[in-house]
């Protein structure tokens, strides 16, 4: 099984959204589309989902072309949407419904998803007085909790392809921790996830491969240890009490950030930092941290993307 | 546009239906317009002073020198006049005046030169109102001449043959000597009337369909769930379960007011024993109606443009609705629909007024039956009074179908990008624009 998008290019008139996107998804896990604001990122989602047309290319799912009519995917949108003034459950039904599930299965799913993410109060209302209650409208719930019966409503059928556009924006702590725990259950489950997500720890956490889209290109693609290996350990930051500047000067290292007793330095090579530690220690700098790592992915992400971009 | 474009449209449809009749404000619009309906009749009849009538006593005084005895007789056989005790009177003006009571009444009758005078006396308090005294009135005037004529000697078939209808006509010579009848105009005062009635509701009917599938397609863009939507179902077949939805909630609607229109009449028969409530002239026309044009070939097409026309304008209003992001824009986004619906039934009117007071159907008539904007409110009706031929209203059914077919192939093309799109409001010529882009491939769909 796999999910490949090949050569995929969407046109508005004369202007191109995306530009001969390509990715393939082997094993089941979790792929980051990754870029600043009209990227191309949902607008692939949208693409890969069927809800928008393409000019070239095309996505395989199992090697056919993939119809998101047929398979059963699983979407939860950037923007959250839910009727505001109807029932939880009258939507939540429907939209199972519209994934081809009867009632019945539909309830028996709805039951162990409220349970799962801590929404029984608002679609199974405990009796008051022995009288029955309304289940709650969604316009009567939390943004929090809107975004919970969202993702409900994403993996009632059971999908094999789960969609997330940036998942956790506006969780608090607690439920963002729920929320990824959920997105592990899935991974186990061995799904596959393809996630949009400004938040590059989540991403880090969660995936293994992923693409960065600058204005419709593909600027970065890869597995994520790979691409930080092939950038090397050039991220060097210096905790102590005395002013470096000087020796940062004289071995030809870029300061990249600089606090008070603590220095971001961007070097040349592992060899050049260790020569720098010798020196500091020769020199009797009272170190109180010293630390050469690879590049995170944020600092990755704003060296490929970074600058006017804004769309 | 292909069918499979519609599949799952009968989810919609439920979902549609059940959470429009759910919904509180359809609720309440319903409730309003059952209720008016429910007092509609009785209050016509409080105020059209039909049903019992409080007059108790009448007393007949006769200052001519005809005899009217018959009067007696002919004013308690008349229906809802029964009851009343007739007196007739020589007594002396004054005294009778000082004697009236509640409920009682003093006919008056005199001659003068120019004719006679019915002079309708009654007491400060009588209770009488003013409605009624004018029923009273008329009943008064029939009976006099019919006892009068009596009085006269007049026998029945002489009166029958005064009465009998006199026709007319109108005959027109040309320059070379020939003469041709004048057209009688082709649609009567009542039917020019019933139209009148029939127009407004049809549009009516429309207006609140539409809004009902605007609103809906507003809510689902502005609310964003139509993304999650159409990764289950397509466009169309959103719309197609959506447009049903409302004309079964409009139906419903309808039917909910014929219902309560029923049993006000019944009820509002009932406490008036008997006597019907005189409704308009729009029902008066129905008894017109010939029935040789009521066949089942005039009805099925009637029917049919009705249908056409409702899907007609329930596409417009569905594209309507994608065309604006944010629910306060709903009003802006029904204002074509609005205008679209306004010409179409001024355009029957046009034809009805032409039609009164001509015989030929005439420009705007034949433009009220070909534009799909007008011949929903124009062919069934004129059909079914067997004022068009069937050949016209299969020309219009024709038109319909052609320009729903259009209609349906742009939505098909530009919904998709419309109910994505965020922001500024739609205008026609961005709809056009969408339109005459190259329409991609989608998921699923073979390479070409």
């Amino acid at each position: 099984m796999s999910l490949q998008v090949k050569n995929l290019v969407k046109k508005y008139g004369d202007t191109t959204v995306l530009n001969h996107l390509n990715f393939e998804m082997k094993e089941p896990g979790v792929y980051a589309l990754l870029g600043t604001n009209g990227a191309g990122k949902t607008t692939s989602l949208r693409i890969i989902l069927g809800m928008l047309s393409y000019d070239e290319g095309e996505v395989l799912w199992q090697g056919k072309p993939m119809n998101a009519l047929e398979c059963k995917v699983g979407y939860l949108a950037e923007e959250r949407g839910l009727y505001p003034k109807y029932s939880l459950m009258d939507q939540l039904i429907y939209f199972a419904k519209l994934k081809n599930m009867t009632k019945d299965q539909a309830m028996k799913e709805i039951k162990y998803w409220a349970e799962r993410l801590e929404v029984e109060e608002y679609l199974f209302p405990e009796k008051v007085k022995g009288k029955k209650q309304k289940n709650k409208n969604a316009d009567q719930l939390s943004k929090g909790n809107q975004q919970k019966i969202q993702l409900m409503a994403a993996l009632l059928s059971d999908p094999e392809i789960l969609v997330l556009d940036e998942p956790l924006s506006g969780l608090d702590p607690v439920n963002s921790d729920l929320f990824k725990s959920i997105i592990r259950e899935e991974m186990k489950k061995r799904k596959y996830l393809i996630m949009s997500s400004h938040q590059m720890p989540t991403i880090e956490e969660f995936c293994s491969d992923v693409t960065i889209l600058k204005r419709g290109n593909t600027v970065l693609q890869g597995n994520l240890n790979e691409i930080k290996k092939s950038y090397g350990r050039v991220n060097m930051f210096v905790k102590c009490e005395e002013d470096i500047r000087s020796y940062i000067d004289a071995f030809g290292f870029t300061l990249v950030k600089e606090t008070p007793g603590e220095y971001q330095i961007k070097v040349t090579g592992e060899e050049e930092a260790t020569k720098f530690l010798k020196k500091l220690v020769e020199e009797n700098i009272n170190l109180i941290r010293f630390e050469l790592r690879e590049p995170s992915l944020h600092e990755i992400f704003v060296e490929k993307v970074g600058g006017n971009d804004e769309a | 546009m292909k069918l499979k474009e519609l599949k799952g449209w009968q989810k919609v449809f439920a979902f549609t239906f059940m959470q429009t009749i759910k919904g509180k404000s359809i609720l309440i619009s319903t409730l309003i317009m059952c209720l008016v309906t429910a007092f509609a009749f009785p209050l016509m009849q409080s105020l059209t002073g039909q049903g019992d009538i409080s007059l108790k006593k009448l007393y007949i005084q006769n200052e001519t020198s005809y005899n009217l005895d018959k009067m007696e007789e002919y004013v308690k056989n008349t229906e809802g006049f029964e009851k009343v005790k007739v007196v007739v009177s020589s007594e002396n003006q004054k005294s009778l005046e000082e004697k009236l009571k509640k409920n009682e009444m003093i006919i008056r009758i005199s001659q003068e030169q120019t004719g006679f005078i019915l002079k309708h006396i009654k007491s400060k308090d009588s209770g009488i109102k003013q409605v009624e005294l004018a029923n009273i009135s008329t009943q008064m005037s029939s009976i006099f001449t019919k006892a009068l004529t009596e009085g006269l000697g007049i026998d029945k078939e002489q009166v029958d043959y005064m009465n009998a209808p006199i026709e007319t006509s109108v005959e027109v010579a040309n320059k070379e000597g020939e003469v041709k009848q004048e057209q009688e105009d082709l649609l009567s005062e009542v039917e020019y009337n019933a139209f009148f009635a029939v127009a407004f509701a049809t549009m009516m009917f429309i207006m609140l369909s539409s809004e009902v599938i605007a609103n809906s397609i507003i809510t689902e863009k502005s609310t964003r769930v139509i993304e999650y939507l159409i990764i289950s179902v397509r466009p169309l077949a959103i719309i197609f379960g959506k447009i049903l939805a409302s004309l079964c909630v409009t139906c419903l609607q309808l039917l909910s007011v014929g219902v309560f229109a029923l049993i006000s009449k019944s009820v509002s028969s009932l406490l008036s024993k008997g006597e019907d409530v005189n409704v308009s002239n729009a029902l008066a026309a129905v008894g017109e109606l010939k029935e040789s044009f009521i066949t089942p070939s005039s009805v099925v097409i009637g029917i049919l443009v009705l249908l056409l026309g409702f899907l007609f304008f329930a596409t417009i209003a569905a594209m309507s609705g994608a065309s604006i992001s944010k629910v306060e824009e709903s009003a802006e986004g029904m204002k074509i629909i609005s205008i679209l619906l306004v010409i179409g039934v001024y355009l029957g009117l046009g034809m009805a007024m032409t039609a009164k007071s001509g015989g030929e159907l005439g420009m705007i008539g034949y433009l009220s039956c070909l534009l799909p904007i007008a011949s929903p409110f124009s062919v069934p009706f004129l059909l079914i009074v067997g004022k068009i031929k069937v050949g016209l209203a299969i020309a219009s059914v024709a038109i319909l179908l052609v320009s729903q077919l259009l209609l349906s192939f742009l939505v098909s093309n530009v919904y998709e990008g419309m109910i994505l799109h965020r922001g500024e409001r739609l205008k026609i010529k961005d709809i056009l624009g969408m339109a005459k882009q190259k329409k991609g491939k989608r998921g699923g769909e073979v390479n070409e």
